[in-house]
């Protein structure tokens, strides 16, 4: 199992955190994906990317004045220049010692801590566990783009799940959110209609 | 921040008047001038012992020397190669000031090395040198002066790019922002003999590895080629002591005169060599030469001048290779023409303020942990820190 | 998950159908229900267990709800994927039952827990047993479909102590029986409209009455139905009857002198003496014959004149519209032995005696009453029910309600007399008398006896009112409740009922009984053949039922297969 690291903190809140990494390192993460931070030896915070933002500068505005951009310049502001990728991570929960909790966590990653994707087997323990408590987290924040969000987690857990034999993963998850959204008409249906373009 | 506008409005008429004043005159004689250019444009050997022979009366002459092309040439861009190299330094620098708690100077230069037709990402190197502190403070007394340290920063810039062109797809061409031709205003001192020296070793170090190099110049305001014209027109004037000496084509600078020559992208100007003490010195395979080029985009012009060695000077086709690459890193750059690579050797090579501040932190942890005493700031560095921004009662 | 309880379910028939979500003792109980609506339907005899009791109901009403009524307007299915509306219908849109519980019971210790020993010998005892509802389940309480075992619980094992087999439940066909023992002790009724099977349910009825052979039971076979084999109207098939099925219990007998049912010879005939017609037989009459009100004034002279025996014989023999001449005054005078005659003689009016006597031709001219019968039949039959003998009396060819009306009234009364001498005579202990064998009469039309003018005239009424105090009780069949008159109507213990068509007769058949409201829309959406609707005192509580067929299987099951039935039975059915 290869690690990958996605990026360093920027900055950090308990409900969530904002990643920095170069563009280059971009390919490895994606809205919906699940990271953890390894904070000590049996602390970790565990989260799901909502938001990726890549900034501008003067000099890509610039360039955008420009008929066409050589391949060469066109790496070189996305590799080289010093122009981070912020990445906003929800914070869905933690693990301390073996025992994994969908609460918030009871500190935030600190500056420059590392970032990594889960691999399938973490998305599978991570989400396996309990009943769904990390939902709450996503909901919660209705500014966000929560039925993109949950898609795109639901997809990509899903697949895990199945790969690791529990096809039933998907099927539970979706009830659990009809029964934590079923009071809201508009969201839920939004919820549902994002799932079914899985 | 008051500024008594009231004063200034008193003023601004007058200042307005002077400005058209001046603009038209040099209006005049730039027209002037441009007539002298078509007249002069193929007596070349004319000009050039007109330049000999104020050269004896003026040690400090300095002017345009023309070289075989007539005065008005227009010479059009050739192909861009499918491969080449480019590299560009640029260098900042963190000076010595009485204000910080220590002093201490650092140069850092950046260099980018862009291979074109690789579609690789540029290789983005850095190196930062902090200078001896017995360089800091002079034997005489007192420090280093700013304009020494720019002169050391445009020699390392030099440096840098020999030191890491590494291996290279020729051609391959370096370049700096500003001239190739180093000035200070001491120019008898030993110290910037010194320099020079060391420049020039670098400058023919970068011949030997065949890596043409540049200065580029956005934006100039000289004005060579008026100041050649002036010769023919005011030949007796040349035993009259310099102060004293009216420039008969003063303001009147050199892109205004190729400016209507220099019509299409890539279009340069006649090579002229540079006449001057200090370029005297540099031999005539490193001797600076110049021309002007059209990088702008069709319908809106944009003039630089590209300054050259003697030995790149002499070989037209890298000449063209000039023109077409500084034409298309200039394109990159969209409605603002300007070398893609000279603007990214700059971003690198910049010292932020909170990395001069970290710098200052290293250094006088170093001390501190010697033993050697610190300085408080200066207040008056400490007051103008002082925020000025406002800031508001939230509730 | 919801999911795994539906596969759970369909795999498992006596899993949860739903959970307790609402109601009370006052309205009916709400159950969400947790697998698709089609398993359930009205009538379904479900249970809730919560902490140590089980509550029995009925389902009474299936509603459709939804957590938003958005859920419910919009067709989701079409705008997502199969599973995705699945799962969200799953939990948005959902089933509501309306139970409406009867019993309650204990539940009692798990068994092979040590407990259970003592607590099923408690049950053995019957010290543990259904009783009447006084509390509600908690929330969430399971709801499940009875099974065989509740149902047992509730209406008895098929077998033991005079239970019988009336029927299926609706859903899983769990058998459910009747207590005939208690079905006897107070009147009941079948109804339904016609062609519901009424018929066939009274002659299952009425086999298994006569196989417990508990109850003497006197059958008034108007349209000579329950005694003679018979066809269906419907399919054609033949249809036993009772005398073919039990040739030495059931004794067949003919209204009238020669009579002969479907061919058959009876037994042995009736016919009715005149001097057994009294006054009150005939007022009985009223209505079918168009009677006057003097007729009651008229029939007290004519008793006066000649006496309970014999005044139906005299005033039939009576001339009408014969005058002679007066030999004082020369006029024209009523006949001596004419009608008018007699009534001027006894003070009533000639022309209402005259009508009387015109009306009554009908009787008079009925071919069943004699001056003196060839045999004292009434005696006869009563001598049958007393040895444990069964008696259809077939009207033959006398169907008119006349014909009924008036033979079903006099045997009633004659029989329920002799009933009542014998229950005072054992009531008080005579010496040697026995106690009498209770005798169920079944009665056909019953509107027509029990209809509000008649309920007050006829013995039929009595015996619904007196229940078994003299042994006797009725059981009536009907087409019509809604004629019959509501105090008789009240008085049925037990009722079971087939589709009725008309909501007056749907009304009728639940006067008295608690849980109209719920039961009225269940009996008005029943099937209409084979289902049946038990209710009222018989039962423990209401119940939907498929009713037995009767069919060859029913008397295989009833008797048991012909080469296999027993000596003694083969005994019996030889008349030994």
């Amino acid at each position: 199992m290869t690690e990958i690291e996605i990026g360093r903190l920027l900055r950090s809140g308990t409900t969530g955190f904002v990643i920095g990494c170069r563009v280059n390192q971009l390919e490895a993460p994606s809205f919906g994906a699940l990271v953890r931070v390894p904070l000590e030896s049996d602390y970790q915070v565990f989260g799901l990317i909502y938001d990726i933002q890549i900034e501008d500068d003067g000099l890509v505005r610039q360039l955008i004045t420009a008929q066409d951009v050589p391949e060469e310049v066109l790496r070189d502001n996305r590799e080289n220049r010093n122009v981070p990728v912020e990445i906003g991570v929800l914070a869905l929960g933690y693990q301390h010692g073996e025992r994994i909790f969908h609460l918030l966590p009871p500190r935030p990653p600190l500056s420059l801590d590392a970032i990594y994707l889960c691999t399938p087997a973490e998305i599978v323990r991570f989400t396996g566990i309990g009943r769904f408590g990390y939902f709450r987290h996503i909901l919660r924040d209705r500014n966000k783009p929560v039925e993109e969000l949950l898609a795109a987690h639901l997809m990509a857990a899903r697949s895990a799940h199945e790969e690791s034999g529990n096809a039933d993963w998907y099927t539970q998850a979706l009830q659990e959110l009809i029964t934590l959204m079923r009071d809201d008409y508009q969201g839920l249906i939004n919820v549902l209609s994002a799932a079914s373009d899985i | 921040m008051p500024v008594n506008l009231l004063d200034i409005q008193k003023k601004l008429q007058s200042f307005g008047e002077q400005a058209k004043a001046r603009q038209q005159a040099i209006t005049h004689r730039q027209q002037e001038v441009a007539d002298l250019l078509e007249g002069y444009a193929d007596r070349l050997d004319e000009l050039r012992a007109q330049v000999d022979r104020a050269a004896a009366q003026n040690p400090n002459l300095r002017c345009a020397v023309p070289r075989e092309e007539p005065l008005n040439s227009v010479i059009p861009m050739p192909e861009l190669p499918s491969v080449f190299t480019l590299l560009a330094a640029d260098g900042s620098q963190i000076n010595p000031s009485r204000h910080t708690r220590i002093q201490f100077c650092v140069i850092n230069v950046g260099v980018v090395k862009m291979v074109r037709g690789s579609s690789q990402a540029p290789e983005i190197m850095t190196q930062s040198q902090l200078l001896d502190y017995d360089a800091i403070y002079l034997p005489g007394g007192g420090i280093i002066s700013e304009g020494m340290v720019a002169l050391k920063r445009d020699l390392r810039e030099r440096e840098a790019l020999a030191d890491l062109a590494g291996e290279l797809n020729f051609p391959a061409i370096s370049m700096t922002d500003g001239p190739l031709e180093l000035y200070h205003e001491f120019q008898e001192s030993a110290e910037f003999t010194q320099t020079l020296e060391e420049y020039m070793t670098v400058l023919e170090h970068l011949r030997e590895l065949g890596l043409i190099t540049l200065g580029y110049v956005d934006k100039p305001g000289s004005d060579l080629i008026g100041r050649l014209l002036e010769l023919v027109i005011q030949p007796g004037e040349e035993a009259t002591p310099p102060i004293h000496r009216q420039r008969r084509f003063a303001g009147v600078r050199d892109i205004q005169l190729v400016a209507d020559l220099l019509t299409r992208p890539g279009d340069r100007s006649a090579l002229f060599a540079i006449y001057s003490q200090t370029a005297l010195r540099f031999g005539m395979d490193l001797l600076p030469h110049f021309f002007y080029l059209n990088v702008g985009s069709p319908g809106k012009p944009h003039l630089a001048r590209v300054e050259v060695p003697g030995w790149v000077a002499r070989d037209r086709a890298l000449v063209g290779l000039l023109q077409a690459v500084l034409t298309e890193q200039s394109a990159i750059m969209g409605t603002r023409p300007y070398p893609y690579i000279l603007h990214r050797a700059h971003e690198v090579a910049v010292v932020t303020m909170p990395e001069q501040q970290h710098v200052e932190d290293m250094i006088v942890a170093e001390f501190s942990r010697r033993g050697i005493p610190v300085d408080e700031g200066s207040f008056k560095q400490y007051h103008k820190d002082l925020p000025t921004g406002k800031t508001r009662y939230q509730g | 998950m919801m999911s795994e309880q539906r596969e759970n379910n369909s795999q498992n028939p006596s899993g949860p159908i739903g959970y307790i979500v609402g109601g009370g003792l006052k309205a009916n109980l709400q159950a969400r229900l947790s697998v698709p609506a089609q398993s359930v339907q009205e009538g379904a005899f479900v249970v809730v267990e919560s902490g140590g009791w089980l509550f029995y109901g009925l389902v009474t009403d299936l509603q459709l709800g939804s957590t938003d009524p958005r859920f419910a307007d919009e067709q989701t299915e079409t705008r997502l994927p199969a599973q995705l509306a699945g799962l969200l219908h799953g939990q948005t849109l959902f089933t509501n039952l309306e139970i409406m519980t009867a019993l309650m019971m204990e539940r009692g210790p798990e068994p092979g827990s040590p407990e259970y020993d003592a607590w099923f010998q408690k049950v053995m005892d019957e010290q543990v047993h259904p009783e009447p509802v006084k509390t509600v389940p908690q929330h969430h309480a399971e709801v499940r479909l009875a099974d065989a075992g509740d149902i047992a619980e509730i209406f008895g094992k098929e077998g033991e102590k005079g239970f019988f087999r009336i029927g299926n439940t609706i859903e899983g066909g769990h058998p459910v029986c009747v207590n005939l023992d208690k079905l006897v002790q107070r009147s009941s009724g079948i109804f339904g409209a016609t062609g519901t099977g009424k018929s066939f349910l009274t002659r299952v009825i009425l086999a298994g009455l006569i196989k417990r052979d508990k109850t003497a039971v006197l059958i008034f076979d108007m349209h000579n139905e329950y005694g003679p084999d018979d066809t269906a109207s419907d399919t054609g098939f033949r249809v036993p009857g009772l005398r073919g099925k039990f040739p030495a219990k059931v004794r067949m007998v003919g209204l009238g002198a020669g009579a002969s049912i479907r061919g058959n010879n009876p037994d042995f005939t009736l016919e009715i003496a005149e001097a057994d017609i009294t006054p009150d037989d005939v007022l009985m009459l009223s209505q079918e014959l168009n009677l006057r009100e003097t007729t009651a004034t008229t029939l007290e002279a004519l008793r006066t004149s000649f006496g309970y025996d014999r005044w139906f014989h005299a005033f039939k023999h009576m001339q009408v519209n014969v005058f002679e001449q007066d030999e004082e005054s020369g006029k024209r005078v009523p006949a001596e032995g004419s009608v008018a005659d007699w009534a001027e003689g006894a003070g009533v009016h000639p022309s209402a005696a005259e009508a009387l006597h015109s009306k009554l031709r009908r009787l008079f001219n009925a071919p069943y009453i004699v001056e003196k019968p060839a045999s004292n039949a009434l005696q006869q039959m009563i001598e049958n029910l007393d040895n444990g003998q069964h008696v259809v009396l077939s009207f033959g060819k006398h169907e008119t309600d006349l014909d009924y009306l008036f033979v079903s009234n006099l045997l009633t009364r004659r029989i329920r007399e002799v009933w009542e001498r014998r229950t005072n005579a054992f009531r008080s202990g005579h010496q040697g008398a026995a106690e009498p064998r209770p005798l169920v009469i079944v009665v056909e039309e019953a509107h027509k006896l029990l209809n509000r003018e008649m309920a007050s005239q006829t013995t039929f009424s009595t015996i619904a009112r007196e229940m078994r105090k003299y042994y006797v009780t009725l059981l009536i069949i009907d087409q019509r409740p809604s004629q019959i008159y509501d105090e008789v109507m009240s008085q049925l213990g037990t009722r079971v009922t087939g589709w009725l068509g008309d909501a007056d007769d749907i009304q009728a058949v639940l006067t008295g009984l608690a849980g109209r409201d719920s039961l009225r829309g269940m009996l008005a959406r029943l099937q209409p053949k084979e289902e049946v609707l038990m209710l009222g005192w018989g039962v423990p509580m209401p119940i939907l039922v498929r009713s037995r067929r009767y069919d060859d299987a029913f008397w295989e099951e009833l008797q048991g297969k012909s080469t296999q039935r027993s000596e003694r039975e083969i005994l019996d059915e030889l008349g030994f």
